[in-house]
């Protein structure tokens, strides 16, 4: 992935979580805010409109605008957590204009890693990072495979259906928590979606 | 070395709930800092970085600050402020917002220092258990 094609990836996610905001909303209506779709689409409306403005960005500087963005614009929960994966994967990145294997599979465990600082949490307990991890473990040091990437993903969001939630306001509920897909885990299916759907369009 | 005063913040989804909590908790001292940082700046609910860093324009630079939160994200978003100001003393507690908060303003009242009013207000309770 080159800026590019990061700009492309920023630009069909900000369409997909318009066209599933009302979907990840009623998601979140079950132990949230119900407002996560809301809050998702804004954030990237608010990228896709910063996008000329980062024209001459170097792909690292991109990753950490998109995440400072989306810590500003989408708020809630999911904003502090995006804004650190995207911020990390700038940070790793420093000095990489085309990502390959490697560079993704050392930037996803940073990103990882930040979304578990961020939430004080680790997979297994309902939230984003149940797709996070297992679409960082599938990065390997040869020429990733998008299609395994996107099976992971689609994977670990369904998952998160049979887990008692740990985090966020879903955890006063304890068991009662368990049956409801986690939106944040949804809205990041949808954007590794999009970005194993771009990287194959250009295979 | 004499201790800094210390102000309260008081995060919440909901405008009218930390505005509310702080005239609950100002009754009790109207002499101790509260600022309540409801909803988000247009007013929806929610918690954001953004809006708690408009509330943080508000406070003395000189205080020390204990925050208190109500669920969910608003937490998450209190630890991003106290990460933007590492240079200042800033103390996030675990403590129910109305109950904790209100020991924490008759401490505060007392002029005791950060921590101590941080371990008052969780001595009954604590939500990360």
């Amino acid at each position: 992935m080159d800026s590019k094609q990061a700009k492309q990836w920023m630009q069909k996610t900000a369409i997909r979580m318009e066209a599933e905001k009302d979907e990840l909303s009623a998601l979140d209506q079950a132990l949230g805010d119900g407002d996560h779709g809301v809050n998702m689409a804004r954030g990237f409306r608010a990228v896709e409109e910063s996008l000329d403005e980062w024209d001459e960005l170097s792909l690292s500087q991109l990753m950490q605008k998109l995440g400072s963005t989306l810590v500003s614009k989408v708020g809630g929960a999911a904003g502090p957590l995006y804004g650190t994966a995207f911020m990390r994967l700038g940070a790793a990145w420093k000095d990489v204009h085309q990502v390959d294997g490697e560079a993704w599979m050392s930037g996803m465990a940073k990103a990882v890693e930040g979304i578990a600082q961020r939430g004080k949490t680790q997979a297994g307990e309902g939230t984003l990072l149940d797709v996070w991890s297992p679409v960082a473990a599938t990065f390997t040091a040869s020429e990733p495979d998008w299609k395994k990437i996107e099976a992971e993903a689609k994977k670990g969001m369904e998952a998160t259906e049979d887990m008692v939630v740990k985090k966020g306001r879903g955890a006063l509920l304890g068991e009662k928590s368990v049956g409801h897909l986690d939106p944040g885990a949804v809205s990041s299916y949808y954007l590794f979606q999009e970005l194993a759907n771009l990287m194959k369009a250009g295979e | 070395m004499a201790e800094n005063r210390v102000a309260l913040l008081l995060i919440s989804h909901v405008e009218a709930l930390a505005e509310g909590a702080r005239e609950l908790l100002q009754q009790a001292n109207p002499d101790v800092g509260i600022y309540a940082c409801g909803g988000l700046n247009d007013g929806e609910l929610g918690t954001s970085v953004d809006h708690i860093e408009a509330v943080m324009n508000e406070i003395d630079p000189e205080d020390d600050i204990l925050i208190f939160y109500d669920i969910g994200s608003a937490k998450m978003n209190a630890e991003m402020v106290q990460e933007i100001h590492e240079d200042r003393n800033i103390a996030i507690s675990n403590a129910p917002l109305i109950e904790g908060a209100y020991v924490a303003t008759v401490t505060a009242g007392l002029g005791s220092p950060l921590l101590e009013i941080k371990r008052e207000a969780e001595g009954g309770y604590s939500k990360e258990g």
